[in-house]
């Protein structure tokens, strides 16, 4: 299984999977920050890319994740930048401060970036496989994190390794069940496990 | 308001004070009462640290109130730094206490006749002035718990650290926050040098038993705030996002534009800045402090509280929340990714009393120059302590970037008026890049802030995808951000103002509720218009030309990666800015 929209990937992966208190969560921002690999088509506009193939609403981009990045540009038209294989897209809440509302999506400031911003291109009519990477900051990992983590993002075996091994106890016990490539493993089998680099399909789901 | 309190450090006998009307300068609050001020009593040529210089300390119009977000004050005089004029703003309790004691504002003149160091006590009895040389060289933490000790638990300061005394011309002037800390500071331009030269250590405040100022139209007032202070709640930028991280939830953001000053200004992102962003202090803060931390205003009657407390690996207070400024001077400028060194820095800044963009930029600078590795803690930390004890690399570093960068060797400065540029590239942000060039403060991301040009329609509104009206925009910010600073309001108001017509509406029916005086956009249009005129013709005088306003060179020619961009608005069109 992967986190893709019916894609598959030919690259070799271990599958995490975990249900956590809900509490324990906001511990797996920070890999949702850093960047996660997902596997869906690409060649289509961002604005396909986010509300057909990744559920989210166009509400939501409109009224909260209001600066969004496609390698490193700010992006102004999400219908007219088209999604190429292999990029970095990154969703942000409005920021403050004359350069927060600078990189605003359409903001009356936008100008003050053309040198940065994205131009708008070719999107094309028919899509192909393809990996992005996409990065959730600041409000936007908190309110899609949940979603993209019980979905499954694909993170490396280091950085996945470097989240656990930070963890106070309480996180641990915040752990109701574990699986390692559908076979439930106990939770410091986690801490134990060897983790050659390698890329990690993680899922996580949450109980109260 | 109706006072202002004059201090002449250098009368024969000793300081003298006097108290008056306000004259000339009836209706005017920070930053218009600053530059009104130093434009008219200030000679633009004299020395900074001369006896002709003054320093003016002035609450915003609405300072003292219950208007929320009213607590910043500006400080003006001839910077040090530039030698041109400059305001700069803090927040802090003592604006507010200013304000209820009815002084519209603080001017010291002159220059004492001995090297002595004075403290001066004001409450609603008056005004007291001692020599006391028992303070000399303390920090701003030691100098704090010394006079809450002498003068009562109830007390804010107004300080200056060994940096100031030692005129450096990066020093601040520190205001004491709720908890009576010395965190907040007017920072730029070293305005604490004017502070030492004038032999003035510590200014005492203590409001006991002045009432809150009333309203010319209390009941509309009331309702107005009521309806401002919604507005400000409900925006997710000042309702959510500042609270939750303060200002350097910026940092992720800006790096991932390409447009984060990394290793003094050679690279637009850095690698380290996730392990700096606001996301992961705010984190850190709230596990280390308990759940809200990470949440914390600068005054009473902030609802915004995007400041927070940072506490070290055992619990125990360090710091203010670091700024997204802060974080990046000391951060990715210097290549520096280690949240509590940086913190540690914040502290050390603030005790000594020096503004960290200035010095964090130097530093960057001096990394450049050979005087330590880009990356290196351990060096970065130790250059800060040799700035707080006045060791001749100190005080190199102390005067900031231009002169550490003329004695290294260093071509690669990036100042404007010989003040650092702050967290973001001119070559990513060009509009930005104009306002550094052209401000009469020198390379200031705040001189050109307030997002209100569309719904003020000032100077009309332009296409916000046209690459053209970067000087228009800039000009517009400038005169708008001019306005607000003159309220003594919080300049993150600008969000919820742009996006909320009510909002905007509610800040003027505030203003003019308590004014007693219909406020209309062509009001705050003509008072940030005064403001900058003021300036710029100070700046003439003390002999600014056009050509003091631009970029150093090589961001003309030096391509910023990952972008590869230069800056490339022409001279022609930054003299334009100030056509009107």
């Amino acid at each position: 299984m992967n986190a893709s929209n019916g894609q598959n990937t030919s690259r070799p992966q271990r599958h995490v999977q975990l249900t956590v208190a809900s509490d324990s969560i906001p511990k797996f921002y920070g890999l949702l920050r850093s960047g996660f690999s997902i596997d869906l088509a690409v060649g289509c506009s961002l604005e396909h890319m986010f509300c057909d193939q990744l559920g989210i609403t166009p509400d939501y981009l409109q009224n909260r994740a209001q600066t969004v990045f496609l390698n490193s540009s700010p992006v102004d038209d999400l219908a007219s930048a088209g999604v190429p294989d292999k990029a970095v897209i990154s969703l942000s809440a409005a920021m403050p401060g004359l350069n927060g509302a600078v990189m605003r999506r359409g903001g009356p400031l936008a100008g003050m970036r053309h040198s940065i911003s994205h131009v708008p291109d070719q999107v094309c009519s028919q899509s192909s496989p393809g990996r992005i990477t996409l990065k959730l900051f600041n409000l936007v990992a908190k309110e899609l994190g949940p979603h993209f983590l019980t979905r499954g993002v694909v993170v490396s075996s280091r950085a996945l390794g470097e989240l656990l091994a930070q963890q106070p106890g309480s996180f641990w016990q915040s752990i109701k069940s574990a699986e390692i490539d559908g076979s439930p493993c106990k939770v410091d089998q986690l801490t134990l496990h060897e983790w050659p680099e390698q890329e990690v399909l993680l899922q996580v789901q949450t109980i109260e | 308001m109706d006072k202002i309190l004059r201090i002449n450090m250098g009368a024969a006998g000793g300081p003298e004070f006097k108290t008056e009307g306000l004259g000339d300068y009836a209706g005017l609050g920070g930053r218009a009462m600053t530059s009104g001020i130093v434009a008219k009593e200030v000679p633009p040529l004299c020395h900074p640290l001369g006896e002709d210089n003054k320093l003016v300390i002035a609450p915003g119009l609405l300072s003292g109130s219950a208007a929320a977000m009213s607590g910043r004050i500006s400080v003006g005089c001839k910077s040090p730094l530039t030698g041109g004029i400059k305001e700069a703003n803090s927040g802090g309790q003592p604006s507010q206490m200013l304000g209820r004691l009815g002084y519209a504002a603080i001017v010291l003149e002159g220059k004492p006749k001995e090297k002595s160091l004075y403290k001066i006590f004001i409450n609603k009895d008056g005004v007291g002035i001692k020599e006391d040389n028992s303070l000399c060289m303390l920090g701003n933490y030691e100098l704090v718990d010394k006079m809450k000790a002498e003068y009562g638990e109830n007390v804010h300061c107004i300080s200056i650290g060994p940096a100031g005394e030692m005129k450096m011309s990066a020093a601040s002037i520190a205001f004491t926050d709720m908890e009576q800390r010395p965190t907040r500071h007017a920072g730029r331009g070293g305005v604490g040098a004017v502070m030492g030269a004038k032999g003035v250590k510590v200014i005492v405040i203590d409001d006991t038993g002045c009432p809150t100022r009333s309203p010319a139209d209390p009941e509309k007032f009331k309702a107005a705030n009521k309806e401002f202070v919604a507005g400000l709640r409900k925006h997710p930028v000042s309702g959510e996002v500042l609270p939750t991280y303060g200002t350097n939830g910026l940092t992720n953001v800006i790096n991932e534009a390409g447009a984060y000053p990394t290793k003094n200004f050679r690279f637009g992102q850095f690698e380290g800045a996730s392990k700096i962003s606001g996301e992961t202090q705010a984190e850190l803060e709230n596990a280390r402090g308990g759940e809200g931390s990470a949440t914390h205003g600068c005054h009473r009657g902030c609802v915004i509280r995007c400041s927070g407390t940072f506490y070290d690996k055992n619990g125990n207070f360090l710091s203010k929340q670091v700024e997204y400024e802060t974080m990046w001077a000391h951060g990715g400028n210097c290549g520096i990714d280690d949240l509590d060194a940086i913190a540690q820095i914040d502290r050390l800044d603030d005790d000594y009393g020096i503004d960290t963009i200035e010095l964090g930029a130097t530093i960057a600078v001096a990394m450049e120059g050979g005087v330590a590795e880009f990356g290196d803690v351990e060096a970065a930390i130790n250059l800060v302590k040799e700035v707080g004890k006045g060791t001749p690399l100190g005080r190199i570093l102390g005067n900031g970037a231009a002169v550490t960068g003329q004695v290294f060797g260093v071509e690669r400065v990036p100042v404007v008026k010989k003040q650092s540029m702050p967290a973001y590239d001119p070559r990513a942000v060009q509009g930005q890049g104009v306002t550094y060039a052209t401000t009469t403060m020198g390379a200031d991301h705040t001189a050109g802030y307030a997002v209100a040009t569309n719904i003020l329609a000032v100077g009309g509104n332009v296409d916000p995808l046209k690459p053209e009206g970067q000087v228009e925009l800039s000009r517009n910010l400038q005169i708008a951000t001019a306005a607000i600073d003159s309220t003594g309001m919080c300049l993150f108001i600008a969000f919820p103002l742009l996006d909320q017509p009510e909002t905007f509406q509610a800040l003027i029916d505030v203003i003019s509720a308590f004014s007693g005086q219909n406020l209309t956009a062509d009001d705050v249009t003509a008072l940030g218009r005064s403001v900058l005129k003021n300036e710029r013709e100070f700046n003439a005088r003390a002999g600014f030309t056009s050509k003091d306003d631009r970029l150093p060179e090589y961001f003309q020619k030096e391509q910023l990666p990952p972008h590869n961009v230069t800056f490339s608005v022409s001279d022609e069109e930054l003299d334009e800015v100030f056509n009107f």
